[in-house]
């Protein structure tokens, strides 16, 4: 997956101590980046945010950003809670509203 | 009258122009100049800011822009743009979302500096107004960064602000009186602009599909 900000740091361990009975719990237990609609951000560039950032086809990229529009959020990416961290990341530097949370 | 964004030529020559007048390059620069003193991290905005210039002062009456930017950790300084820019990235504990904004905002805020004073020394070029894929991607970045910072201006919260905005000013018998008829063209301006960019951008990301 492109990282378009390869300097990023690594936040985990430090934010593993502020939660760490979540991460004991369910060690393999997946993370997701999930990005809420806003009303200023346009369909065209979420796609491409998507794509560019994601490496994702066309029609995920736009099945995604029309979830964001029409339900509210989409779930954009899975995987461990560091990945998370950094998509979070790499999404706010895009401008798009984005969090993360261990899958439910 | 500006012309939309195309993707010229192929390979190592594509390039995305646009047709911007100088008054619109400026007027463009002067924005992304505001938005940079809100979003740099102080030392990078002081070092690059342009001067202010009519619209810019514009932009300062309707709030906090233009003014010195805020130091990083100083929360009482801290203009209310930068929490559309970068919001809380975890929302089932207030203590982790701190602790994350902790430490990736000034990486963020940096990145958008650089983006936006990337943007800005591209719209002073002479010539056309043409970026390599590189610049255009940061340029649509800095755009939507722009348009986060004047909807938070003008108070755009919800789908349907922006609309509503528009409908008001249409209504006035004379919409040069209204103290956002300016903001609000300039908001219009750029998200067409980024509109054109993102699906000029879109076009070329799998140019074989």
């Amino acid at each position: 997956m492109p990282r378009p900000y390869p300097g990023a740091v690594s936040l985990s361990p430090v934010i593993e101590e502020v939660s760490q009975s979540d991460a004991e719990l369910a060690p393999d237990h997946p993370w997701v980046t999930i990005v809420w609609n806003d009303p200023v951000n346009l369909m065209a560039y979420v796609s491409w945010v998507f794509q560019s950032h994601f490496g994702y086809s066309r029609e995920k990229a736009e099945s995604l950003m029309l979830d964001v529009h029409h339900k509210g959020r989409a779930v954009v990416s899975t995987g461990s809670r560091e990945a998370m961290e950094a998509d979070t990341e790499a999404m706010h530097g895009f401008g798009l509203w984005a969090t993360f949370r261990k899958d439910q | 009258m500006a012309s939309a964004f195309r993707a010229k030529g192929r390979g190592a020559k594509l390039r995305y122009v646009a047709g911007l007048s100088a008054a619109e390059r400026t007027a463009i620069a002067s924005v992304l100049g505001e938005v940079l003193q809100i979003v740099a991290p102080q030392a990078l905005a002081q070092s690059e800011a342009p001067a202010p210039d009519a619209f810019g002062s514009i932009v300062a009456q309707l709030g906090p822009l233009g003014r010195e930017p805020a130091d990083i950790d100083g929360a009482d300084e801290r203009d209310p743009a930068l929490d559309r820019l970068i919001p809380a990235a975890f929302r089932e504990d207030d203590a982790v979302a701190d602790e994350f904004r902790r430490l990736t905002e000034f990486g963020i805020r940096e990145r958008k500096g650089q983006g936006l004073m990337q943007a800005i020394a591209a719209l002073r070029r002479s010539g056309p107004f043409a970026l390599s894929p590189a610049e255009a991607a940061r340029f649509a970045t800095a755009l939507t960064d722009a348009r986060l910072v004047i909807a938070d201006r003008l108070d755009i919260t919800e789908e349907g602000d922006a609309e509503a905005l528009e409908r008001e000013l249409a209504e006035m018998a004379d919409p040069q009186t209204h103290p956002l008829v300016h903001l609000v063209a300039m908001y219009d301006f750029l998200a067409w602009l980024q509109e054109t960019l993102s699906v000029a951008l879109l076009a070329s990301v799998h140019p074989d599909s």
